[in-house]
């Protein structure tokens, strides 16, 4: 494992540290938000300061270079790769569906005062789906001229 | 498409696992290839095909006339 972890671990940890001493010395409206981060930090770099610990000990190296071998050879997988590209494929089409199902649903809804502030919502929602469309017509329209 | 990557796999005594290791995929892309479940690309169809020191033809049985009906 390369020393880089174990100073991401210890930027992580230190960064944590920092949230929680400003939140525990100033009474501010950010506190429970400092609280979070001071939890979000510490914790994974406790945990990335040990796995570096951990997999650079001389017991464990041979294990480390399998296990990232083995890591290796599944992220570039040509049928795994596929197979990430086509849910990918299935993941955006459903989400244009949902979106567009719930910009109708909330117009209904809306319509029918069942909820207030609709129109906001379908704003977003209608943002949303133009964003999505036109940048998988934009990303297609690059890849087909780069290959 | 057929292929014989089953057949030629046991001949040299390896399993599934071995294999996978010394073409550089996963077991189970070795599994659906065998299975006819998943055709490799023609950069792993060569991969294979140097691995068992063969030509792709004798691996891969390509059905030329199958596909035709289908157009």
């Amino acid at each position: 494992m390369k020393k880089n972890n174990l100073l991401i671990g210890i930027l992580y940890m230190l960064s944590g540290a920092i949230c929680l001493i400003i939140a525990l010395m100033f009474d501010t409206k950010l506190d429970s938000l400092l609280f979070g981060f001071a939890g979000a930090f510490i914790v994974p770099g406790i945990v990335i300061v040990n796995k570096y610990f951990y997999w650079t000990s001389p017991k464990n190296k041979n294990r480390y270079a399998e296990r990232l071998e083995n890591e290796n050879i599944e992220l570039h997988d040509e049928r795994k790769e596929k197979l990430r590209d086509k849910s990918g494929r299935y993941a955006y089409l459903l989400g244009l569906a949902v979106t567009s199902f719930f910009i109708v649903l909330f117009s209904i809804l809306g319509n029918l005062e069942v909820i207030t502030n609709y129109k906001l919502i379908i704003l977003y929602l209608g943002g949303y789906l133009v964003f999505q469309y036109i940048a998988g017509v934009v990303i297609f329209r690059h890849l087909n001229n780069k290959y | 498409m057929k292929n014989r990557v089953e057949q030629l796999r046991k001949e040299r005594g390896l399993n599934q696992e071995e294999f996978a290791k010394a073409i550089r995929v996963s077991r189970q892309t070795v599994s659906s290839i065998e299975n006819g479940k998943y055709n490799p690309s023609l950069e792993l169809a060569f991969i294979i095909a140097d691995f068992f020191e063969k030509s792709i033809e004798e691996i891969f049985i390509y059905e030329r006339s199958k596909t035709n009906e289908k157009k």
